[in-house]
């Protein structure tokens, strides 16, 4: 579909002729719910939606009321836009104003059913709305809870705040790290102040802002020839000195600048994250271009941190201030300035300070009508004032904008004489024909930041709002965000804090070189009338009964609705929020937050500070779950680790099963096997031929030094003073508790050296507790280890046929069962390659373990399988080798222990020898009464009654299964197999007492109805004696 | 995310890098045989865990591997010092008094 | 019998491979190399000595590294070393090590158990920005300094080279989870792999 960019072009009624920081040679088509729209590079979303006359861009979250724009930054409550070119690319809650506006961008309101001009909602929230009072949701889906179901649904179908698509996000994130001597947060007058004289040291500085551009508030200036309210610095346009400013800091080597990036979180340690939008312009427009990095997360830990987050514009709260047309006094400002957008025709300004006046001086100077500035305030004398009142503009001051009139856009302003506290309205109303009314009721220092850490926000009389409280960290703050909103005074503040936050000058140094450095400002606007500290203008009637009065816009919290939870008991402000909502939409309250606690302040009677702030914490502004994953998604979320033979278990059509973080083969398929057969064809192969098993996951550590053999009498539970050079042993390892940690094989070389091996999963931990006992207890011994987990590859070979093949890739290790008995260790070559083969066994099978360099491990690997064929050699994975371990009782850490169970518990008290001199980790521990009294949950073999059934892992056991429920429970099944071997299901457990109850019956009642009966025995199922290993 | 001196490596480093080991200059006893059971549930289980100033054991696994001890207000979480094993680390002497 | 070693960065086909000029990042892998673990606590003064003089080189400090003819020699930690030398000569430097040891310390194998390779090209300070949270900048990483670290999800040790390069040594088993990072990681400026293992 092909539309007249002409039209288009046209149709942007409230774009004005020239101006703004637009490039109109750049026309750039988006759509709004289906609606073609027309701006240009340099706008944001919401400045080309005004320029379109888009008024209503949602409804709102309780009431279902139209919502328009309300400002122009971070802080806009309402225009919070469904954006996404494709369903994989869907966002919600982008911020319009924020938003560049990018080619084709596909937009749409977050809100309204069916749609925002038409909203079926508003019926319920005009009819409803008088019964949708403070904690409405809390107390009217309370009851009964068998509805929450229900509820639930309606609730979110109502609210409605975007949605997310279901679909895999296509783009591509990542992180950066950062490090810095100074961070300069916000890059306004301040920023750029302090970045320039953090510059000057030499030392590494980054300066990050949140908007495309540098400049702050500077990027609405005007030129103080042409505009009343004009500045100068140093003889420049603002944005010339910001120009001139940014190629200084550009062409500094130390210094980096980062824009569309917004510091999200303040962390301990000067440790700050920030969220860059780098690249929207494919997920937002549907393009099928190569996208780039679309989000990254800056991860950035600073010597210092300079503040310079400015502060953001309070709309002041009165009836039906919510009206589509309602804005504050700086957003009409910028739009008209920055982006050459008016979003009215006829315009009333509502201000308690001085600032307020430049909405009006910007709205007269395009061309259009100010009806009149409202001025709460008796007899203010300024230079604003002056230049009004000398330019036409109707001032009324002493007086009040009550209410907004208008249906889905503001109308008229009703205004009224109020006394001099503004508490209430002293005379008659009378109503101004307008369609925009732009309110200030002063700046709210943006202090989020400062809070993150900890540090809660002080009240400070003079800048009507809180400012940054104190700080452990390494943290300097300046201009507005101090309250101090004075050009001149931003960029004092910002040079000073710059200087001392890289140490530059010494203290002598100091006064003079930075009063040298600071730009001076010229501005027109020299007297200043001291602005009022109003929040809820009055109303001819009482809140509860004027029309709302909105505080908090994406939330609907009312003025009426804030005095109402007061009434009904709540007092702190942090309950009143909470019962609220205040703060709590994706705008975390930044507009409403302190004229919230105004009103809670006016309804208890206290001062602000007494009722307190609460605190901000991360995040700023939400961060997309991309951002916060970066490229640490999908087969990078978790590292993959592969064994030397990994591609080979690939070819060979291995499923596998994850380890830790290992892959290891679970089962090697053939054809259509199912996974039953594979285990089933695998065990029968191994048990009457031989299988090959890649165990190189298992951790291994060198263990080195005269001390070594005492060291290992210390943590494992038995004894090693005698093994020989060229033996090995089983060792259970148990922490200080007496409990199961670890176990595994370990190899003596030599009388001073030990190779140990670990379970795969515990292998990290092993080695750290190791080094724990060595490095704090024990720093006397001279001993060493070495992780060897990557250096060796292992390959288990089991089965009657083990000894004949390897027998025929080794020419110097006698194989005999005389030369090389069970659990002996020899060194010698395997297929030629040097190697460490131990006689050791987890199948009961004769087995050998053979471990070479792992660069050699598939070359061994590969020779096995040359040979193997007329031994029947078969790979085999874990789910077999836990089908042949527990034929044979073996325990698995981890599985038939959870940190419960002492060796004692395994029935594996002769792996512990009491009788070491050293009292060994865990040995007093498994001698607390509660480990030695009866009754302990014990591992045991069970034998389900039906051969043919395999107990469910994890199933409860129970001694009678006709008790009512709940029933006392008596243990559970931590292993259970069917063995293709024997004929049957085999499964090990721990049930209470069972050592003592072997023989016995329990039963496990089944979620599916069924209960099963087994019966208590040894869990050693084949070769009790032992003989098939020893061969 | 604190930043994290390691006495051995003699750097700041990023906390990622290390892992914490739980309150530091807990002994064990040298007769473990000898304690009671609630001797030994003390030395097993119970911690300080104070607001305010601690000793904490941390190792650098990403980093040397080496244990070591550093003096952390919980509270403020600022860290006053690190230092190795066997070396001491006192605080001003009142706020010492709260240390053992 | 003839073997071939595997190297380990043997298992991933890469998406794609940029020509010399397109790279922004050039991996270098050096196949196997010989690898020894050196350890010995620095107060034994005659033992440190027996083995400075087995490698012809004073066992570097903290965070430092020695190059000499014969091997690069690493500080992991205190009583800790990483030694890189010929295949060839591996054997014969464990042994003369162990025997300077005189049964204290260790000296272990561990030439199968890392990849090695080394990162170069205009783009290897923004990797190593996106995979490690060590501080990379030329002011600090100097060349010649040695670091354990965090890559990705990894542990790594990362040595400083000269003209902005930079060695990566990580465990064998994670060598294709670190390729295939650094592979996603260039994405936008190209990576280019030379096997200098043959």
């Amino acid at each position: 579909m092909s539309i007249d960019p002409n039209y288009l072009r046209a149709n942007q009624g409230f774009r004005l002729a020239d101006g703004g920081r637009i490039d109109r040679g750049d026309p750039l088509i988006f759509s709004f719910a289906g609606r073609r729209l027309m701006g240009y590079r340099g706008d944001t979303l919401a400045s080309a939606l005004l320029a379109n006359g888009v008024r209503i861009v949602g409804r709102s979250f309780k009431y279902a009321r139209p919502r328009g724009i309300v400002c122009a930054g971070v802080e806009e409550p309402n225009a919070i836009l469904q954006i996404g070119g494709r369903e994989e690319t869907q966002t919600p809650n982008v911020r319009a104003t924020e938003q560049p506006l990018i080619d084709g961008m596909v937009t749409r309101p977050v809100n309204g059913w069916p749609n925002a001009d038409a909203d079926l909602m508003s019926i319920f929230g005009s009819l409803g709305g008088a019964l949708m009072t403070p904690g409405f949701y809390y107390k009217t889906f309370m009851f009964p809870a068998s509805r929450w179901e229900s509820y639930e649904w309606f609730i979110r179908r109502a609210a409605g705040l975007g949605k997310s698509s279901k679909l895999p996000d296509p783009d591509r994130y990542d992180h950066m790290n950062h490090h810095v001597d100074v961070l300069v947060v916000g890059a306004g007058p301040t920023g750029l102040a302090a970045a320039l004289a953090a510059s000057e040291s030499g030392k590494r500085v980054l300066l990050i802002d949140e908007r495309s551009e540098a400049g702050g508030s500077l990027l609405w200036s005007g030129d103080a020839d042409k505009y009343a309210w004009g500045e100068a610095i140093d003889a420049m346009l603002p944005m010339q000195w910001v120009a001139n400013a940014v190629r200084r800091l550009d062409a500094n080597p130390q210094v980096a600048r980062l824009t569309h990036t917004t510091v999200t979180g303040y962390h301990d340690h000067n440790f700050l994250t920030a969220w860059e939008r780098r690249d929207d312009t494919c997920a937002f427009s549907g393009s099928d271009t190569v996208p780039g990095t679309r989000q990254r997360l800056h991860k950035i830990r600073a010597a210092s941190v300079v503040l310079a987050t400015g502060a953001h514009e309070r709309p002041l709260v009165f009836a039906n201030n919510d009206l589509p047309g309602c804005m504050t006094a700086s957003a009409v400002s910028e739009y008209i300035r920055r982006y050459a957008v008016i979003p009215g025709n006829r315009l009333v300004v509502m201000t308690a300070n001085d600032g307020g006046y430049r909405a009006a001086f910007d709205w007269k100077q395009a061309g259009r009508e100010v009806v009149a500035v409202i001025d709460p305030r008796h007899d203010p004398d300024s230079s604003a004032i002056q230049q009004a009142r000398e330019a036409g503009i109707t001032v009324l001051t002493g007086s009040a904008l009550v209410e907004a009139r208008g249906r889905k856009g503001v109308t008229g302003a009703l205004v009224a004489p109020i006394n001099k506290l503004a508490t209430f309205v002293t005379g008659d109303t009378r109503l101004l024909a307008c369609d925009t009314i732009a309110t200030s009721g002063g700046w709210s220092p943006a202090v989020h930041l400062s809070c993150h850490t900890g540090s809660r926000p002080v009240w400070d009389d003079a800048a009507i709002g809180f400012v940054p409280g104190p700080t452990t960290e390494r943290r300097y703050a300046g201009g507005s965000l101090l309250g101090h909103h004075a050009l001149a005074q931003c960029l004092a503040d910002g040079t000073e804090i710059g200087a001392q936050a890289c140490s530059v000058y010494s203290d002598e140094q100091r006064e003079g070189s930075i009063a040298a450095s600071v730009p001076q400002v010229q501005s027109s606007n020299t007297t200043e009338a001291a602005p009022m500290a109003l929040f809820a203008v009055p109303h001819p009637k009482p809140s509860s009964r004027a029309p709302k009065q909105f505080v908090d816009f994406q939330n609907d919290v009312t003025a009426a609705g804030i005095e109402q939870s007061t009434r009904e008991g709540f007092e702190s402000i942090e309950h009143v929020k909470r019962y609220n909502a205040l703060g709590f939409g994706t705008d975390q309250g930044k507009t409403g937050n302190v004229n919230g606690m105004a009103i809670v302040a006016r309804a208890l009677g206290k001062t602000l500070p007494e009722v307190g702030t609460t605190v901000f914490r991360p995040n700023y502004t939400p961060v997309t779950m991309g951002a916060v994953g970066g490229a640490h998604v999908r087969e990078l979320f978790d590292p993959e680790r592969y064994t030397p033979m990994h591609r080979w278990h690939v070819k060979a059509g291995a499923e596998f099963e994850n380890v830790g973080q290992w892959k290891r083969p679970w089962y090697y398929p053939q054809g259509n096997e199912s996974m039953s057969e594979a285990i089933a064809r695998e065990q029968l192969a191994t048990r009457n031929g031989v299988g090959i098993l890649d165990a190189s996951t298992l951790g291994k550590i060198d263990i080195r030094g005269p001390d070594a053999r005492e060291f290992l009498a210390r943590v494992y539970t038995n004894s090693w003073a005698k093994l020989a050079p060229g033996r090995c042993r089983y060792g259970l390892m148990c922490g200080e508790d007496g409990m199961v940690m670890d176990d595994g094989v370990t190899a003596c070389l030599a009388d001073d050296h030990f190779h140990m091996t670990t379970t795969t999963g515990g292998a990290a931990h092993v080695l750290s507790w190791l080094e724990l006992w060595q490095q704090t207890e024990w720093p006397e011994l001279d001993i060493f280890f070495t992780s060897v987990t990557d250096q060796w590859a292992t390959i288990s070979i089991a089965g009657p046929n083990s000894r004949a093949l390897l027998d025929e890739l080794t020419d110097d290790i006698d194989l005999s069962a005389e030369a090389f008995g069970f659990m002996d260790f020899r060194t010698g070559h395997v297929a030629g390659i040097a190697a460490r083969v131990f006689r050791i066994s987890f199948t009961g099978d004769l087995s050998y373990e053979i471990n070479v360099p792992a660069h050699h491990g598939q070359t061994v690997w590969d020779a096995l399988f040359n040979c193997g064929e007329r031994y029947g050699l078969t790979p085999y994975g874990t789910e077999t080798m836990h089908v042949l371990r527990a034929e044979k009782g073996f325990i698995i850490v981890g599985q038939d222990t959870d940190g419960s169970v002492t060796p004692y518990d395994l029935d594996h008290g002769w792996a512990v020898a009491g009788n070491k001199p050293f009292s060994f980790i865990g040995k007093r521990g498994m001698q607390r009464s509660d480990c030695t009294r009866e009754e302990r949950k014990q591992l045991v073999g069970l034998k389900c009654s039906d051969p043919n059934t395999v107990i469910p892992e994890g199933a409860q056991a129970v001694r009678d299964p006709a008790q009512p429920i709940p029933m006392s429970m008596v243990g559970h099944v931590t292993s259970s197999y069917y063995s293709a071997f024997l004929g049957r299901s085999i499964a090990m457990g721990v049930i209470k007492g069972g050592l003592k109850r072997k023989g016995e019956k329990v039963y496990f009642p089944l979620a599916d109805g069924r209960t099963l009966e087994a019966t208590l025995c040894d869990p050693v199922f084949l070769d009790p004696e032992g003989a098939r290993g020893k061969v | 995310m604190f930043l994290i001196h390691c006495p051995y490596c003699g750097e700041d480093r990023e906390e990622e890098e290390f892992h914490a080991a739980g309150e530091a200059h807990i002994a064990r006893p040298l007769d473990p045989d000898a304690c009671s059971d609630e001797e030994w549930g003390n030395y097993l289980y119970f911690r300080r865990n104070p607001r305010g100033l601690h000793r904490e054991l941390w190792v650098h696994v990403a980093g040397c591997g080496k244990y070591f001890n550093i003096a952390r207000d919980t509270a403020s979480y600022q860290i006053h010092g690190s230092y190795r094993i066997g070396e001491r680390f006192t605080w001003s002497d009142a706020e010492d008094s709260a240390a053992p | 019998m003839t073997t071939t070693a595997r190297p380990p960065l043997a298992h991933n086909a890469l998406g794609r491979t940029a020509s010399a000029e397109n790279a922004g990042l050039t991996i270098t892998d050096h196949g196997v190399t010989g690898l020894l673990v050196l350890r010995v606590k620095p107060e034994r003064v005659e033992l440190v000595k027996a083995v400075e003089t087995v490698l012809g080189v004073a066992l570097p400090g903290a965070l430092q590294s020695a190059t000499v003819d014969l091997a690069v020699v690493r500080w992991m930690s205190p009583d800790a070393w990483l030694i890189s030398l010929e295949m060839t000569e591996r054997e014969r430097i464990e042994a003369a090590l162990v025997q300077a040891l005189d049964g204290h310390g260790a000296v272990v194998d561990v030439s199968g158990g890392y990849a090695h390779i080394e990162l170069s090209g205009p783009s290897v300070l923004e990797v190593l920005k996106t995979s490690t949270a060590y501080d990379v900048h030329p002011d600090n990483f100097v060349p010649g300094k040695v670091v354990g670290t965090t890559f990705a999800k990894a542990t790594v040790l990362l040595r400083a080279l000269g003209g902005g390069s930079c060695e990566v040594l990580v465990r064998r088993s994670l060598a294709d989870y670190v390729l295939l990072w650094l592979d996603k990681a260039t994405t936008d400026v190209g990576m280019r792999y030379v096997n200098n293992s043959e």
